[in-house]
């Protein structure tokens, strides 16, 4: 039988109450993962800046937007650090709150490293939450579906430059 | 139901003898549907004596592109079928969003399948029909679209695929292995699915063509978001567009994560096969 401590080894995040399957999940910034050595306060207004630029970004926004939600994006490093996505009308309205009172409906909190990544469009989210790194509260899928393009927008895929020549010359 | 023979049922237990095989990636999470797009949680399933799914458990973690990747003749795809509901397990269960899909009703099941586009092996458009209307055709029955809402939509998915230039009214057998993947792919795409599928993309396609579609896989998921599982024994196609790898292998996933920890694992089962390398405990059986 899978014990607690199988699913969440030691050094990640454990449920608050392992009985209580609905607990949310804490995690610490003392992750045994690489860390950084930048600073929590710079990387946080990094972030701040992507999710502007990206609320400026209407083929960004508008799919974005559609989800509906009021997404609360916390530091665990950065006391009383709060950046709301209000996420409705295929706009984003991005608005810096004090992370320990703002009303959400999802809720995500990173640790440095992790909002590095976030910062530099190499993050994978879903994998920080499900290694125990990240906090999470809410519908919290819906916002992993659309947070690609966000990634996207900072660290484009490689251009498809070749493709329509390609293409075009196929051989039938 | 049959036993694995004992050789693979030795090779197994040494897999699994490994602490990292059970890290929190392959165990399904607390909260269902919480942010795993799709958990499959001790499937076994056999065909006659031939067992496919020996006790698989993975995770597909929500908004990324996860890559199935194992030997040929391991259950790739018949994993894939269990996930859509064609197949059912013998034992053990599948949530899609939180929603287990053995316990679904028809028309739930119906439904669910909404949620997915599927891009098949041979990309399965119907050969009677131009591209165009094989994209069109998802739309025209499971919507109630006018034909100038389906247009913009049809003409808008084949320009992202690179097909909007007069190839649309071609018809299948006029095209290439890989304009016949990009059709499908933009077929698959018509209805905004949430979870995007792709069966072997890079089967019967030179490693350009391979590279090509990669990209393009690529460059979609980052323009739409939502998660995509591809289906493949291809590493390099693994290595290129894998945010997340699990490695099946005898009906069972030997190991899952990051891309980064998965080709710098010390499983020397992942570590052949990652490597493509002959020697080692996998061998021709």
């Amino acid at each position: 039988m899978t014990s607690v401590e199988d699913v969440y080894p030691p050094g990640h995040g454990t449920p608050e109450d392992p009985a209580d399957p609905g607990a949310p999940r804490r995690a610490t910034s003392g992750d045994d993962r690489p860390g950084t050595t930048a600073d929590p306060r710079e990387v946080w207004e990094s972030v701040i800046d992507v999710f502007e630029q990206a609320a400026d970004e209407p083929k960004i926004a508008e799919p974005i937007g559609r989800i509906g939600h009021d997404v609360l994006i916390r530091s665990l490093d950065v006391e009383g650090s709060g950046l709301l996505l209000v996420c409705r009308d295929a706009r984003i309205e991005v608005r810096d709150v004090d992370g320990a009172s703002a009303d959400h409906t999802i809720e995500i909190a990173l640790a440095t490293p992790d909002l590095e990544k976030l910062a530099a469009g190499k993050s994978r989210t879903a994998m920080a939450i499900a290694d125990g790194r990240a906090t999470y509260d809410g519908p919290v899928r819906q916002f992993l579906r659309v947070l690609p393009l966000v990634q996207a927008m900072v660290n484009p895929p490689d251009a498809m430059g070749t493709n329509a020549e390609d293409i075009a010359q196929e051989i039938v | 139901m049959s036993t694995a023979d004992p050789k693979t049922a030795a090779l197994l237990d040494r897999a699994s003898g490994y602490d990292y095989h059970q890290g929190p990636m392959t165990v399904p999470q607390r909260n269902p549907g919480d942010f795993w797009s799709i958990e499959c949680i001790d499937l076994y399933k056999s065909f006659g004596s031939n067992r496919v799914m020996n006790g698989l458990n993975v995770g597909i973690p929500e908004g990324m592109i996860t890559v199935v990747l194992g030997p040929s003749g391991t259950g790739k795809s018949v994993l894939l079928s269990h996930l859509i509901g064609l197949m059912f397990p013998d034992k053990g269960d599948i949530l899609v969003h939180g929603e287990s899909v053995p316990r679904m009703t028809q028309s739930r099941l119906l439904e669910m399948r909404r949620k997915f586009g599927i891009l098949f092996q041979d990309g399965a458009l119907f050969g009677s029909m131009n591209v165009y209307d094989n994209v069109a055709f998802p739309l025209r029955q499971h919507t109630d679209k006018s034909e100038s809402e389906i247009r913009d939509i049809v003409m808008r998915r084949l320009d992202e695929v690179g097909l909007a230039n007069g190839a649309e009214t071609r018809t299948p057998s006029e095209l290439s292995g890989g304009m016949k993947k990009r059709a499908g792919f933009a077929r698959a795409l018509v209805l905004e699915p949430e979870i995007v599928m792709f069966d072997e993309p890079d089967s019967g396609l030179d490693p350009v063509r391979t590279a090509l579609l990669c990209q393009l896989i690529e460059k979609v998921h980052a323009e739409n978001g939502g998660t995509y599982i591809v289906i493949t024994h291809d590493i390099a196609s693994a290595k290129r567009i894998g945010e997340y790898i699990a490695v099946l292998w005898k009906g069972r996933i030997v190991q899952s994560g990051d891309r980064d920890d998965m080709f710098g694992s010390p499983n020397p089962f992942v570590r052949q096969f990652l490597a493509g390398n002959p020697g080692g405990p996998l061998g021709m059986e």
